[in-house]
């Protein structure tokens, strides 16, 4: 390990004010803001690195840190705090799709099981209106559950594939009959444009959650594209050239 | 002079909406709202509340710049980043961006959060993972973080960027 006094070009016996200097001093000169244009700009973005970790290492050492506002930490500390992933629903109710966002994370933390990083992934993507994604990443699934399906056919959906939608929507709901939210993605499948037209109507009230609203409209989405055959009409979702079936 | 100016450095959006949600919550008619890529001359202001995004664990230099011209200031850092919430790294993030400062201004403290990072990034981490010899395990937290930055900045996030603009203001208030 490289001595972080050496990096900054101080001695051990420096003060807090000199090591600042020196630390701005080299931030500045090898900070890749400023090398851009340097022909060698991969050997200043490593000495920049450098010179942040001798830094890092000189004010923990010296328990500098502590001395700040610490609202960072606080904020950060761990998924735990995440609480509000929570929030996003899930499939109990009429909940968006982060419901992984909770769980997914503490699975995922243990670093066994793939499948679950892939449906938040999924599910992150079809948040966001990225639905090529989402079937991109559905695609790495080796098993596919009830949830799988339903994923699949919000985001084939998205890109237009109506026809995939439809079945993987049904096939969802085969696997898990008794699931309220698949039986009425389903109905809703069914039902073609008669429900949108009854329900668009509430998209003008309140935003109970951005999920909630996502998931709403991904679904006028869905039967959008149903009864006019076209591309998406609120997330950005691409023609029904823009993807594969999975 | 002005009360208040937030100040940001914002790429893909994530920064200017957390500087916009703080600005709102700042009381009063005396404050500014600047993205440092508008160029603008800064306004003076008792208390700046300054947002980057991360890029090599630090801020721009253009923001480092700028710290370092203020003394006898109160400041604020907000910012955002794409890797995950781990304490440790924010702790550095925040570290290195605040010894631009000079120690004759306030310093009220950092918030930082997580924040969605364009796509093309996760397209060249699936690149590498094709390539054999890569590090899939790496690859792969890297693709996990990826995904779980897509919601982010949440609404949660932003709460909590108004709870600590709250925070800075009341300890302003005890200091004076």
């Amino acid at each position: 390990m490289l001595d972080p006094y050496k990096v900054l070009g101080v001695s051990s016996s420096a003060s807090d004010e000199e090591i600042k200097k020196a630390y701005r001093k080299l931030s500045r000169q090898y900070h890749p803001d400023a090398n851009m244009n340097n022909p060698n700009k991969d050997q200043a973005e490593t000495k920049f690195k450098e010179v942040q970790q001798a830094y890092d290492q000189i004010m923990n050492k010296s328990d500098y840190s502590s001395a700040s506002g610490g609202y960072a930490q606080g904020q950060s500390g761990g998924y735990g705090d995440f609480g509000s992933f929570g929030g996003f629903g899930g499939f109990g109710g009429f909940g968006g799709f982060g419901g992984y966002g909770s769980s997914g994370s503490d699975r995922s933390r243990s670093g066994g099981d793939q499948e679950a990083i892939y449906m938040q992934a999924a599910a992150n993507y079809i948040n966001s209106g990225h639905y090529s994604e989402a079937l991109n990443v559905l695609k790495s699934c080796t098993s596919k559950t009830a949830e799988w399906y339903y994923y699949s056919a919000v985001a084939n959906s998205g890109i237009g594939n109506n026809v995939a939608a439809k079945e993987h929507a049904e096939e969802a709901l085969r696997l898990d009959p008794d699931n309220v939210q698949y039986q009425m993605l389903v109905n809703r499948f069914r039902s073609g444009g008669t429900w949108y037209q009854h329900q668009r109507t509430s998209y003008g009230g309140s935003i109970i959650g951005g999920n909630n609203l996502c998931l709403k409209l991904c679904i006028a989405n869905m039967v959008c594209n149903l009864c006019f055959g076209g591309g998406g009409m609120c997330c950005g979702a691409g023609g029904p050239s823009s993807g594969g079936y999975l | 002079m002005l009360d208040y100016v937030v100040l940001y450095d914002s790429e893909t959006g994530n920064t200017k909406k957390l500087a916009t949600e703080i600005f709102a919550s700042l009381p009063g008619m005396s404050k500014d709202l600047i993205s440092i890529k508008d160029g603008k001359t800064i306004p003076e202001a008792e208390t700046y509340f300054i947002g980057f995004c991360v890029h090599h664990g630090t801020c721009s230099i253009e923001i480092g710049n700028f710290l370092s011209d203020l003394s006898a200031k109160n400041v604020a850092l907000f910012g955002t980043c794409g890797v995950t919430s781990c304490p440790e790294y924010y702790s550095s993030i925040e570290n290195s961006v605040s010894i631009w400062l000079e120690d004759d201004n306030q310093y009220l403290g950092a918030f930082l959060c997580q924040g969605k990072m364009p796509l093309k990034i996760r397209q060249k981490f699936e690149a590498m993972m094709s390539k054999s010899g890569c590090d899939e395990e790496k690859l792969m937290k890297q693709l996990q973080n990826f995904d779980e930055a897509m919601i982010h900045p949440t609404e949660e996030d932003v709460r909590h960027a108004r709870a600590f603009a709250a925070e800075c203001l009341e300890k302003i208030s005890l200091n004076f």
